[in-house]
């Protein structure tokens, strides 16, 4: 039995968006019980009028999923590979609903999601859409998903798009492996990845990060550093941190 | 450090300040041919101006924009200023006279923009689709051949989103039936010369949305009916009062 999690977020809005009166169209979320975790970060499109209720309803509707299925036990849901694609389509069909009841294109609520469900036996990420993870093993630091992007820097893909489930790109890990991962929108990228292209991690700052939640630090100091850091993009920026809580200092 | 102090604190993380920026390059392609003489020239010496100071102000799009500007007027096309960072761009005085090889210019930008996206490549530097601002006051010059050639290129690059094309015909003896064969996306706007000033306004808040849109422009079927017509961010729609041919 692996022990639990701890876990901290933050979401803060963009200096564009402040200065245009534009909402947050990032958004974080994370449950865990029942030996189970779920994290989500979500990037609403900046050219859709709705993306911040597509980004917070994505993450709801994701780890709604989860909970429900932690509730009933359902041992092949609880497989972390199951079910984090379920909570994929899960986002997608709640994003989607929200657009129908508002009588609107699930365009204008255009969401990317990264999800990452850990279990006791597995950890497993799934990525739609840009953004930036980086997970820690006994091996090192490293990015499982390369960014999903067209030719173009301001070019991807939704969860929202199209006719069915977008490709999602999917990662798992054994959980003993695993004692620490991130999941980020695109909004920090330039500052925290060693190659923007690849989406490969800059190892100093997911150190000092992880480091961080090791030791207590809380989402409060998460949201200030986001706040504060020069990202030279002006976007959204936002960041899910977890870490094995047994290596909580004195704890 | 116990719990308490680190509860309280602030994170302090590095950071990486060695990625480039991303770059969105944009062709100011330009009639400076005999028939702009006058006060057209000086609007659009004007307009170039005004962009260029636009662009500077933002501290986004200073970094990210890069632009060239190449004029037809003449026998050949001329590079007037060639790539550079828009912090750097100096805008140079054009004059008016010759004759217009639009068609030629054309195939001259293309070649700037292969270049400047092989370098971005050999650089490890993303970049947005290029912008191709095309503005005359007349037709091409050029030979048939040259013309067929120089408009199938660039619609074959726009096709395959290359770039995103802007035809723009200034006065009433812009050809504009010729300007429509540059963009199947996008109609041909027609400016007074009075209405320079707006169009570079105009451009340089939508370069600079685009160049600082770190995050997504586009959007599931919005993005591809904006894909459809080149676009990845919403653009401002130009200023009312423009006539569309």
């Amino acid at each position: 039995m692996q022990e639990g999690w701890a876990v901290i977020g933050a979401a803060v809005r963009g200096a564009s968006h402040i200065r245009d009166g534009k909402p947050r169209q990032d958004a974080v979320g994370w449950w865990q019980g029942d030996g189970l975790l779920i994290a989500a970060c979500a990037d609403g499109a900046g050219s859709a009028e709705r993306s911040d209720e597509g980004s917070s309803m994505a993450v709801e509707a994701a780890i709604a999923r989860a909970r429900s299925v932690a509730a009933r036990g359902a041992p092949v849901a609880r497989e972390a590979s199951v079910l984090v694609r379920q909570c994929m389509r899960a986002a997608r069909a709640g994003v989607r609903r929200v657009a129908a009841e508002a009588n609107a294109r699930p365009g204008a609520f255009a969401t990317t999601l990264i999800l990452c469900v850990a279990t006791d036996e597995a950890v497993c990420l799934a990525q739609i859409g840009d953004g930036v993870t980086c997970v820690r093993t006994l091996a090192g630091m490293s990015s499982p998903f390369r960014p999903q992007r067209g030719s173009y820097a301001n070019e991807t893909t939704f969860i929202t798009t199209g006719r069915r489930l977008p490709h999602t790109m999917l990662a798992s890990y054994a959980a003993s492996d695993v004692d620490g991962f991130c999941l980020s929108s695109d909004g920090l990228k330039l500052i925290i990845t060693k190659d923007a292209r690849t989406g490969e991690p800059f190892e100093p700052f997911f150190a000092d990060v992880f480091g961080f939640a090791s030791r207590g630090g809380r989402s409060e100091g998460l949201a200030a550093f986001l706040e504060k850091v020069e990202d030279r993009t002006d976007d959204d920026k936002s960041l899910v941190v977890a870490v094995r809580s047994n290596e909580l200092s004195g704890g | 450090m116990d719990d308490t102090q680190a509860s309280e604190e602030t994170l302090q993380a590095r950071i990486n300040t060695d990625n480039p920026e991303p770059r969105c390059a944009c062709v100011l392609l330009l009639d400076t041919s005999a028939s702009m003489a006058g006060e057209p020239i000086a609007e659009l010496n004007q307009g170039i101006k005004a962009f260029a100071e636009a662009l500077q102000d933002d501290p986004l799009a200073r970094k990210r924009t890069e632009v060239a500007v190449i004029s037809f007027g003449g026998e050949e096309p001329e590079i007037q200023s060639p790539f550079s960072e828009m912090g750097a761009f100096e805008p140079i005085e054009l004059h008016a006279g010759g004759r217009t090889p639009m068609a030629a210019s054309i195939l001259a930008a293309l070649d700037q923009l292969q270049e400047r996206k092989r370098i971005y490549q050999e650089m490890g530097v993303e970049f947005f689709r290029p912008w191709l601002i095309v503005m005359t006051d007349g037709a091409p010059t050029d030979p048939p051949a040259v013309v067929d050639r120089a408009f199938t290129k660039l619609r074959d690059w726009e096709d395959k989103k290359h770039v995103n094309v802007f035809p723009v015909g200034v006065g009433a003896n812009a050809d504009m039936a010729f300007l429509a064969r540059a963009s199947a996306t996008r109609e041909p706007l027609r400016l007074h010369q009075a209405q320079l000033p707006q169009f570079f306004e105009w451009a340089s808040a939508n370069l600079a949305a685009v160049s600082s849109s770190g995050g997504h422009g586009s959007s599931d079927e919005e993005a591809n009916r904006r894909v459809a017509a080149g676009e990845q961010v919403a653009l401002t729609p130009p200023p009312v009062g423009w006539e569309i041919a």
